[in-house]
């Protein structure tokens, strides 16, 4: 039973960049970083995380073996006019996560994709990591 | 000085802090909940501006509304699952957002505008120019 999960394979975070972000994310003890949710099967993994105003071209996406790393930069919304925070809930800065998943994945088949917000990193497994079903044949 | 007083409890976050351990059931069995999205508060010269994070929702799952000296903004997004898998592990969940806000005096709330974002909603409260009125004396 317990084997048949994938959930103990799946996550293993290791965190960086704990001093760039502020507010509400600290301060409820979460990790440093959006947040992400992981989605598996056996023919791969998809990694969910809610990114409200960070850009495409702030993303940094970088996947290597069993590794997705995720860096980006969510700016301050106070850069124009002569606007002042009354209220600031929103964190923001710089942040990175990595994820290492308990499979290969195919680094060439990787896709991401950024829609209001949240972002979708779809990771293939790769072929030669796939399970294999293995016929018992009788004498 | 906070002229927008927000109304807090007017919405209860009835979602879990991330991390706890119960955003993996509830992202899979209780799509239905509703969470308090965090906002920013600006002010300028002429206007405020409220920055809402709402990820995602779709431009027509925004509902604003203005009644009274109340903005109160309910907003869906789309489905969070992901299909043909399994949630592993998760450190959200996906529901409806809600909040209020209690508007000051001085607001046009004619010209209240909004824009929609990479899942950010930014509403624009323009200040009203105040009337001064001349009273003359006898």
């Amino acid at each position: 039973m317990y084997w048949n999960r994938l959930a103990a394979m799946a996550v293993n975070d290791t965190q960086k960049g704990t001093n760039h972000l502020i507010g509400r994310m600290i301060a409820r003890q979460r990790p440093a970083g959006p947040a992400f949710n992981i989605w598996v099967n056996d023919e791969g993994a998809v990694l969910t995380s809610e990114i409200p105003g960070v850009e495409l071209q702030d993303l940094d996406i970088t996947v290597s073996g069993k590794s997705v790393s995720v860096k980006g930069i969510r700016k301050d919304e106070s850069t124009e006019k002569e606007e002042r925070y009354s209220r600031k809930e929103r964190a923001s800065g710089e942040f990175e996560r990595i994820f290492r998943l308990g499979m290969e994945i195919d680094a060439a088949a990787v896709q991401a994709r950024l829609a209001n917000g949240v972002l979708e990193i779809r990771l293939p497994r790769s072929e030669k990591d796939k399970p294999r079903k293995i016929t018992v044949t009788a004498d | 000085m906070e002229h927008m007083h927000n109304d807090t409890n007017a919405t209860q976050n009835t979602g879990c802090s991330a991390g706890c351990g119960c955003a993996a059931k509830d992202a899979e069995k209780h799509p239905a909940r509703t969470y308090l999205p965090a906002v920013d508060l600006l002010h300028s010269q002429d206007a405020y501006t409220l920055v809402v994070d709402i990820p995602g929702v779709p431009h027509e799952g925004i509902d604003l509304q203005v009644e009274k000296n109340t903005l109160t903004l309910r907003a869906t997004p789309t489905e969070g699952t992901v299909a043909d898998m399994r949630l592993a592990y998760a450190e959200y969940g996906v529901g409806r957002y809600e909040r209020t806000f209690t508007l000051p005096e001085d607001i046009d709330r004619d010209t209240i505008a909004a824009s929609l974002k990479n899942g950010v909603l930014r509403i624009t409260l323009s200040k009203v120019v105040p009337a001064t009125k001349r009273i003359s004396i006898n």
